[in-house]
C-alpha cells in the first residue's frame, strides 16, 4: 500500500519533468519558451510551434501510453495470462488491418474518429479470433492462447504490410510509417476524440476491475463466488478494442508498452485491478512520452520508430524488477 | 436439500456418470469415495453445478439446479476445489475479501480465519503459500460465504495430522449447524466415521 503511493508520487514527479523537457527540445530551437507557453494566442514562430506541434503531440503521447497502459492491464486480467497484450492477442493487428483498409478504400484517414471506430471493430473482430481458436471458454489454455494470438498477428501484421507495399498512391509511404509506430502523423483535431475513446476504454476498465481480480482465482472459483466469467472476458474485450482502436489508429502498433507497464506497476504497487489500471496508465504515458521524445530529437529533423524507444525503455526495467523481484505472477 | 435423480455426465465424448442418485439431506455429511479416476470429482462438479447433465436433474431445495442464475448460486452452494488456483500475489486477506460478491462480511471472514486457525497467514501472498495452507484458505474462502450447501474436493489431501482434525471439527459443526456437506475423501471408508453417508458406488 505504502509502496504504491510512493510509486505514484514518483512517476508523477518524473513525468511532470518528462513534460518539461519534451517541450523544450525539438527540431527547431524555441526562445522564449515561457513567453510563448503563457501566450497562446501570440503571433510568434514559438507559440505557433509550441502549441501547433509540441503541445499537442505531447498529449498524444500522454493519452496514447495512458490507452495502451490500460489495455495491457485489462489483456493479462482478462485471460488470467501474464503474456497476454494488445500486440500478443491480435488485437493491435486487427485495428491496423482495418485502418490500412479504410484508408486504402478511401473511407477513413488516419487518427480520425472514424478510423478509430473501424479500428476498433477490427481489434475486437481479431481478439475474438484469438479466443475462440484457443477456445479460452472451454478449456483455459494459457500456452494456447499466445501461440494462436502470435500466429493470428504475424499473420494479419503480414497482409497489413503486403496491402502498404502493394499500394502505390502518394499516402502509401506514410501509412507504411504509421503501421511501424509514429506519433508524427498525429493532428491535433484528432486529440478530442482520442481522448473521448480512451476515456470510454478507461472507465469500462475501472468498473470492471475488482472482477478482474476474481478472474485470477479461476473460472471455476470466480463463478462459484457468483459472477460470470465469459460476462466479464467480453465487457473487457469491449473496453480493450476501444482502447486500442484509438490508440492505434493514431500512432500505430507499439508493442511491449502494453506488456511491460502492468508488469512493471503490478510489481511494485500489487495486482489489485483497480489501482494497477491507474498505474499502468501513469507508466504508459511516462514512457511513451519519453520514448516519443527520443524518437523525434536524436535525429532530428527526421523521425525515428517509437517503438524502438519503448522497448529500449521497458524492457530493460521489466527484466531487472522481474529479476530482482518475485514475480507477481504464480511461478506454477 | 439435494436430490440427484437418476443422472448421467459426460467429459467430452466420455460417459463418466452413467445413472447416479442420492439424496444430501441438510445436516449431515456425506463423503463420496472410490478409486482414482471413477468419477468422484466430476459428481462433485455436478453437484456444484459446474457441469451440464446429460440425463436427469439434480434439485437444489426443490428446484432444478441448471435453473438458478451464477449470483444466485453462489448464495446458496460454497466449493472448495482440489487444487485452487491462485495465479496472483494478493495477500491471504485480500483473497477471502473476493468472497463479498458471494455475501461473505468482515465478520464471516474474520470467523473463517478463526475457524481454520490461518490468523498468521493474512498477510502472506498466497502465490507463496503450500498446498496445505492454499487449500486451508481455499477452505476459509468458502466458509465465509456461509452458503448453506458445502462441496469439498479432497479436502484433507494436503493436510497435517492437526489440520486434518480441525478441518473434521470444522465439518461436523457446519453439519450441526444445518449445512449440507459434501466431500471428496481419498482415504478408507474405515476413517470416515465422522460421516453420515458414504457413496462409493456410482
Amino acid at each position: 500500500m505504502r509502496n504504491r503511493h510512493v510509486f505514484v508520487a514518483i512517476n508523477l514527479v518524473f513525468l511532470i519533468a518528462i513534460i518539461a523537457v519534451s517541450l523544450s527540445v525539438g527540431a527547431t530551437q524555441i526562445d522564449g519558451l515561457l513567453t510563448a507557453l503563457l501566450h497562446p494566442g501570440a503571433n510568434t514562430s514559438a507559440a505557433e510551434i509550441l502549441w501547433q506541434i509540441r503541445i499537442p503531440r505531447i498529449v498524444t503521447a500522454l493519452i496514447v501510453g495512458a490507452a495502451l497502459g490500460v489495455a495491457g492491464a485489462l489483456a493479462q486480467g482478462a485471460t488470467n495470462n501474464p503474456l497476454a497484450e494488445p500486440a500478443i492477442l491480435g488485437t493491435s493487428a486487427g485495428a491496423a488491418l482495418a485502418v490500412v483498409i479504410g484508408v486504402l478504400a478511401n473511407i477513413v484517414a488516419i487518427g480520425s474518429v472514424g478510423a478509430m471506430a473501424i479500428a476498433a471493430i477490427g481489434a475486437l473482430l481479431a481478439t475474438l479470433l484469438t479466443l475462440r481458436f484457443a477456445t479460452l471458454d472451454r478449456s483455459v489454455s494459457p500456452l494456447n492462447l499466445v501461440i494462436i494470438g502470435l500466429s493470428l498477428s504475424a499473420t494479419i501484421s503480414a497482409i497489413v504490410g503486403l496491402l502498404t507495399t502493394a499500394v502505390s498512391r502518394s499516402d502509401a509511404r506514410s501509412i507504411s510509417f504509421w503501421s511501424f509506430g509514429s506519433l508524427a502523423l498525429t493532428n491535433s483535431s484528432d486529440l478530442i476524440p482520442l481522448l473521448v475513446f480512451t476515456l470510454a476504454g478507461a472507465t469500462i476498465a475501472l468498473w470492471i476491475a475488482p472482477k478482474l481480480d476474481l478472474l485470477s482465482l479461476g473460472d471455476p472459483t470466480a463463478r462459484h463466488l457468483g459472477i460470470d466469467p465469459r460476462k466479464i472476458r467480453r465487457i473487457s474485450l469491449v473496453a480493450l478494442a476501444i482502447l486500442i482502436g484509438a490508440a492505434v489508429s493514431t500512432v500505430g502498433t507499439i508493442s511491449f508498452l502494453g506488456l511491460a507497464a502492468p508488469h512493471i506497476a503490478r510489481l511494485i504497487g500489487g495486482p489489485k485491478h483497480r489501482p494497477l489500471i491507474l498505474q499502468s496508465a501513469l507508466l504508459g504515458a511516462t514512457i511513451l512520452l519519453i520514448a516519443d521524445t527520443f524518437a523525434r530529437t536524436i535525429a532530428a529533423p527526421n523521425e525515428l520508430n517509437v517503438g524502438l524507444f519503448t522497448a529500449l525503455i521497458g524492457a530493460p526495467i521489466l527484466a531487472l524488477l522481474v529479476r530482482n523481484r518475485q514475480s507477481s505472477w504464480s511461478q506454477s | 436439500m439435494i436430490s440427484v435423480n437418476s443422472i448421467a455426465v459426460s467429459r467430452g465424448a466420455n460417459p463418466i456418470i452413467k445413472d447416479f442418485s442420492a439424496e444430501f439431506k441438510a445436516g449431515t455429511i456425506t463423503a463420496i469415495i472410490g478409486p482414482n479416476g471413477c468419477g468422484k470429482s466430476t459428481l462433485l462438479a455436478a453437484i456444484a453445478g459446474d457441469l451440464p447433465l446429460t440425463r436427469g436433474v439434480i434439485k437444489l431445495n426443490e428446484k432444478d439446479l441448471a435453473s438458478y442464475q451464477i449470483a444466485e448460486l453462489a448464495k446458496l452452494r460454497s466449493v472448495v476445489l482440489q487444487q485452487p488456483l491462485f495465479n496472483l500475489a494478493f495477500t491471504v486477506q485480500e483473497v477471502l475479501a473476493m468472497a463479498r460478491t458471494a455475501g461473505s462480511t468482515l465478520e464471516s471472514e474474520n470467523s473463517a480465519i478463526a475457524k481454520l486457525a490461518i490468523s498468521d497467514l493474512i498477510d502472506r501472498k498466497v502465490t507463496q503459500l503450500s498446498g496445505g495452507e492454499r487449500q486451508r484458505v481455499a477452505i476459509a474462502l468458502a466458509i465465509a460465504v456461509d452458503a448453506p450447501v458445502l462441496l469439498l474436493d479432497e479436502p484433507l489431501a494436503a493436510q497435517d495430522i492437526e489440520s486434518t482434525n480441525r478441518i473434521i471439527e470444522l465439518l461436523k459443526s457446519e453439519a450441526k449447524a444445518g449445512k449440507t456437506v459434501i466431500l471428496v475423501a481419498h482415504v478408507p471408508e474405515s476413517e470416515l466415521s465422522w460421516c453420515d453417508q458414504i457413496i462409493k458406488d456410482f
